[in-house]
């Protein structure tokens, strides 16, 4: 474990911004992190902001899977498409994003077929993640098996203690950038590796403690039981299908495929897309599978919950509650999920 | 297995041979490969029409014939409109083949019931033209067929030379009485009826309309086949074709992947499946 002085991270950023391109997270109001690139910050800010929770956007499912890009070209002369040279490394992503990426690896890497973007992508990306030292009311990522600080789909991650942070390698990757910046870092002391203990084991009885009233176990079970159920129509009452949820998901990887032209040729583009659009599933001839509002609810949670699991071992929810803080509709996953927990209780 | 594209997404360009025009909404099209594409009866592949975008089509030739892959087509929507209007010598994309196809070993030594419906007889055509070429390994098949009218029934040209085998019988109906007909009237479960059939030793095969799926399958169910004995080519809209763009899921099933055609069994319990 390293330790790194916090008036030393400005110059780490800055070295590490040369050979690729640096993002870090901001924020306006202490209240919504961003992150923007390095370069960009570095004119209003020299100092470098650790956000002590998520971002409000999930950054990183942007970063490996675009919310839109160019898969492929047909008719055409010369390539548009990206090469993909300089890495990127994201700071700021916490263990939810961190589900997220594992989520996409499973479905983009992992398989019969392998998305060479996706891939290109996935192999430029260098990761500094950090621990949470503040959680949101929406947090629940221990009800969903994660702990606030991330345990593994990461180069290096952060943890902040007393007058700087410490470093821990997760990847050869992550071990190589301490090695050729060892001159900024120390050695971690017992002291800080305490501190961060300590302060790791207060997180986790807060977000533990804040989701003690919507916990629900055997998640993958209850809803099967209950795939009928009214709960689905009583649950989905206030939803407005506007699919917030859906976009701001670190784990929704659903995307469509289209064509346009370009010059002479063709372009196919692959978009992010999301399941509570009423056109997600139709057909030519204008029949669709999940006619109503409430299937497509149900899909949501069933897939989440349940047919993840059984495709990929594994659920695809990572309790970042952005889906939560989206909802206009103010509908609560931790409330939907503890309401079918109930319901099969009351049977 | 990756198919025949280098890049997942990359469709590969090959001209039409010919085009086949079946009935008045319906043809089909030629496309000679340069390298034969090697498919299973009911794998499907992605067809591009260029600039307009791709939809999924299970080929309606033998697989034994690899070098040339037909596909029959349903003019119902965009891409399907603009296919249409394609000629021999206008190219078209592929992807694939993708999808399981028909468990055909299975079907050996079975007697096998294919039950089809408009269009629904393309996909099949390409399963029925594997079971002519090893129907020495099958006990029989029987082929029920309906379309809505004379004009919409697919292949007319072939329905002869397939009851020329021995094994095989085929019956044809029309949903409404029509000049000229003198045939089969009524709906394709209307055929399902008093079916003369070893319940025990066979499987039945179902390609059309998800309506019709939906009753045929009460049909055969009725007539005291086993979920497990009967297998439904599903349709859904797919994009990826790959089983990771989400959206033809039925419960953990991907249709692209885990189908097109789907044992019932599996599928029974799920909330949405045949409406």
């Amino acid at each position: 474990m390293h330790f790194i002085k916090s008036s030393n991270m400005p110059r780490f950023i800055a070295r590490l911004s040369s050979i690729s391109t640096v993002y870090v997270p901001y924020t306006l109001d202490d209240k919504q992190y961003f992150i923007n690139s390095w370069v960009e910050m570095r004119a209003k800010d020299e100092s470098f902001s650790f956000n002590p929770f998520r971002t409000a956007l999930p950054f990183l499912k942007a970063f490996l899977s675009q919310p839109k890009c160019i898969v492929a070209e047909y008719l055409l002369e010369s390539s548009t498409m990206e090469t993909f040279e300089k890495p990127q490394i994201i700071f700021g992503m916490k263990a939810c994003d961190l589900l997220g990426r594992k989520v996409l690896d499973t479905v983009f890497l992992k398989g019969e077929y392998i998305d060479p973007l996706y891939k290109r992508r996935s192999e430029n990306t260098i990761i500094i993640s950090g621990d949470c030292t503040e959680a949101l009311q929406s947090c629940f990522c221990t009800m969903v098996g994660l702990q606030p600080y991330p345990e593994e789909q990461y180069d290096l991650n952060m943890s902040p203690v007393n007058g700087g942070y410490l470093f821990e390698i997760g990847s050869v990757m992550g071990e190589q950038i301490i090695r050729d910046h060892s001159d900024l870092f120390t050695e971690a002391t017992e002291k800080h590796i305490n501190e961060r203990n300590q302060q790791r084991s207060r997180l986790k009885e807060i977000v533990d403690r804040q989701n003690q009233h919507l916990t629900t176990e055997s998640r993958q079970r209850i809803i099967e039981k209950n795939l009928n159920a009214q709960i689905w129509n009583d649950a989905s009452q206030t939803c407005v299908e506007c699919n917030g949820c859906n976009h701001v998901c670190p784990t929704c990887y659903c995307f469509l495929l289209y064509d346009q032209k370009h010059n002479e040729g063709i372009e196919r583009v692959k978009v992010w897309d999301s399941c509570f659009y009423a056109g997600y599933a139709r057909m030519a001839g204008g029949i669709t599978p999940r006619l109503h509002l409430v299937d497509r609810f149900r899909n949501h949670y069933y897939h989440k919950f349940d047919t993840f699991v059984t495709n990929y071992g594994f659920e695809a929810c990572a309790g970042c509650g952005r889906c939560i803080e989206s909802c206009m509709g103010r509908i609560d996953k931790r409330d939907v999920l503890k309401r079918i927990e109930r319901y099969v209780e009351l049977k | 297995m990756a198919g025949i594209m280098e890049n997942i997404y990359t469709p590969v360009l090959l001209p039409l041979e010919n085009v086949i025009t079946e009935t008045p909404t319906i043809k089909t099209f030629v496309i000679r490969p340069e390298s034969p594409i090697r498919f299973r009866a009911g794998q499907f592949m992605q067809l591009t029409a260029p600039g307009v975008g791709e939809a999924p089509f299970t080929p309606s030739s033998s697989p034994y014939e690899p070098e040339k892959i037909e596909i029959t087509v349903l003019r119902t929507g965009m891409v399907t409109d603009d296919l249409h209007g394609l000629k021999p010598g206008d190219m078209v994309g592929v992807r694939g083949p993708f999808g399981k196809g028909y468990p055909i070993e299975k079907f050996y030594n079975k007697e096998i019931l294919v039950v089809g419906g408009g269009v629904g007889l393309a996909p099949l055509r390409s399963l029925l033209l594997a079971l002519f070429h090893d129907i020495d390994k099958v006990k029989r098949v029987s082929i029920k067929y309906g379309a809505r009218n004379p004009e919409e029934l697919v292949y007319r040209g072939f329905y002869e030379e397939w009851s020329k085998y021995e094994k095989v019988d085929l019956t044809v109906t029309i949903d409404n009485p029509s000049p000229g007909w003198s045939g089969n009237v009524g709906l394709v479960t209307e055929l399902l009826k008093d079916l003369d059939i070893d319940l025990e030793n066979s499987y039945a095969i179902s390609c059309g309309p998800e309506v019709m799926l939906k009753f045929v399958t009460r049909s055969l169910l009725n007539a005291g086949f086993a979920p497990q004995q009967i297998y439904l080519s599903m349709n859904r809209n797919m994009s990826c074709g790959m089983g990771i763009c989400g959206r033809c899921n039925i419960g953990p099933y991907y249709i692209c992947k885990d189908g097109p055609d789907m044992n019932y069994d599996l599928i029974k319990d799920i909330p949405g499946v045949l409406g």
